[in-house]
């Protein structure tokens, strides 16, 4: 059948546009830090290793609690793991909300599909430390504060299992802390 | 090369139709209205907006915003493109300047969220529907079924190959998230995913943590499930398997497999979170609207 020129037109339009889509999604797959992650859908999916200088972008702000507010320490969680084999190590929204501190931020892409090691973390944040000292201490905060969390799963589950309905809680306790005022002076 | 070619037309350019790509256009801008507008509460105090007013010290734009070294938006105007983003979903869902204010709509909409995730927020649920939207925008998706196609006298229906590939792409986007996830659980977690008490756990988590919309927790199957370990195992097993093979519900043979592919989105939303009901809307674009039509009326008759 002989192209009409509509039909070729249409066909570059199309071509371009299917290119572009794919490209953006199986790179941002690929290279998250470098595209719109459009396929993130993959975050049920497990934890992706990053250069610690991505934490900050990567990690999540919570706009709904920052406004009018000063914060003093910026604090991470990860999520300690009871059974092995699980990787639930993303997300610290449970932590103790104090009115100082920058909200939450999750290091889920920072950490391996392995339990997160507290060497580990020590050392993505140590590297957040140094990267992003500056820029954290102009915005006032004085700390970078680490904390290992827990969901008592076990304890929820056995509760569950025998027809109870267990007391949502969480356990946390600080496992780092990064002064960033007067430190290294 | 020249295979390579008549493949590549062969999969992206068989001939559409113009109703089928408009009902797909009003079904999914009517959804994802419905959706930011109302189940997120964007109409109720806005859900973009706000991240306009996180510290400066904390941008750090990504995509064509570090391109272009934008600044941050600021809140006033937020808002507004906020607020320009719902009215562009009603005026695409319903075809008035289609190809204007789908182009709008979906520009505001990738602004918006390269906003947010410039300030760290990862907007998981928003990056497939934005690039749907483009889709829309770049397409003649306003030639069937909208106010447009009804206002102009004579009918403007193109070539059939301009509303095939539309669909074409927004069903290839979808199934590749799907595929993309499941080779993510495989490469990072491996068989770990399925065999260790991660669903279980996951589903323990989300209802506990207030993960579900207030239906979907009265309803507690996550919880249920959950009591049963070697069906989460099972459950885990199936979810991976097909994420993997998503990509076969492209082919004519196996379009049915969308729609197990459907039940376990919703199941999704029952049972683990409420942050991928955007993604609902984009299943439309599987269902021939013409066919269902011609189907509908020969039952009547």
């Amino acid at each position: 059948m002989p192209h009409t020129s509509p039909e070729k037109n249409e066909i570059a339009r199309g071509s371009a546009l299917i290119l572009i889509c794919l490209v953006l999604a199986i790179g941002s797959h690929l290279f998250q830090e470098m595209l719109m992650p459009i396929s993130d859908y993959s975050m049920f999916a497990g934890l992706k290793p990053m250069p610690p200088s991505q934490i900050l972008k990567n990690g999540s702000i919570n706009p709904y609690n920052m406004r009018g507010k000063e914060y003093r320490y910026l604090v991470f969680g990860i999520r300690g793991r009871e059974t092995p084999g699980t990787y639930l190590s993303y997300s610290t929204n449970f932590l103790p909300f104090r009115e100082d501190w920058f909200w939450w931020s999750h290091l889920r892409n920072n950490l391996t599909s392995s339990a997160p090691q507290q060497d580990q973390m020590h050392k993505i944040l140590r590297d957040l430390y140094l990267h992003s000292r500056t820029r954290l201490e102009s915005q006032g905060f004085v700390g970078i504060r680490l904390f290992r969390c827990y969901y008592p799963f076990n304890e929820w589950y056995d509760a569950v299992s025998s027809g109870r309905d267990p007391i949502p809680k969480e356990m946390h306790e600080v496992a780092a802390y990064f002064p960033i005022e007067n430190s290294d002076k | 090369m020249r295979p390579i070619v008549n493949a590549f037309r062969d999969y992206w350019f068989k001939p559409g139709n113009a109703d089928d790509l408009g009902v797909a256009r009003f079904v999914f801008f009517t959804c994802t209205f419905l959706i930011y507008g109302v189940y997120y509460g964007g109409l109720d105090g806005g859900i973009f907006w706000q991240w306009a007013t996180v510290p400066d010290g904390l941008w750090l734009p990504v995509s064509f915003l570090k391109i272009f070294k934008n600044p941050p938006l600021s809140p006033d105007v937020a808002f507004g493109f906020e607020t320009v983003l719902y009215v562009g979903f009603v005026f695409s869902a319903l075809g008035i300047f289609t190809r204007f204010s789908t182009l709008i709509t979906a520009g505001i909409f990738a602004i918006l969220i390269c906003n947010r995730l410039s300030f760290g927020n990862s907007p998981h649920r928003d990056l497939l529907p934005a690039a749907v939207a483009i889709v829309f925008a770049c397409s003649r998706s306003g030639d069937g079924f909208s106010i447009d196609s009804l206002r102009s006298s004579a009918a403007k229906i193109f070539l059939p190959i301009a509303y095939g590939w539309p669909i074409r792409l927004v069903q290839t986007l979808l199934v590749y998230s799907l595929f993309s996830a499941g080779i993510s659980k495989l490469r990072y977690s491996g068989l770990d995913w399925i065999a260790s008490d991660t669903l279980k756990n996951v589903l323990l988590e989300s209802y506990y943590q207030q993960d579900l919309d207030a239906f979907s927790r009265s309803l507690g199957l996550g919880l249920k499930l959950a009591m049963y370990p070697l069906l989460c195992h099972v459950l885990a097993g199936a979810t991976v398997f097909m994420e993997i093979l998503s990509p076969i519900a492209l082919t004519k043979r196996f379009r049915w497999f969308i729609v197990p592919l459907f039940m376990m989105q919703l199941g999704i939303h029952l049972m683990v979170t409420r942050h991928f009901e955007s993604y609902l809307a984009i299943y439309a674009c599987w269902i021939p609207w013409r066919n269902l039509k011609w189907r509908i009326s020969r039952i009547k008759k």
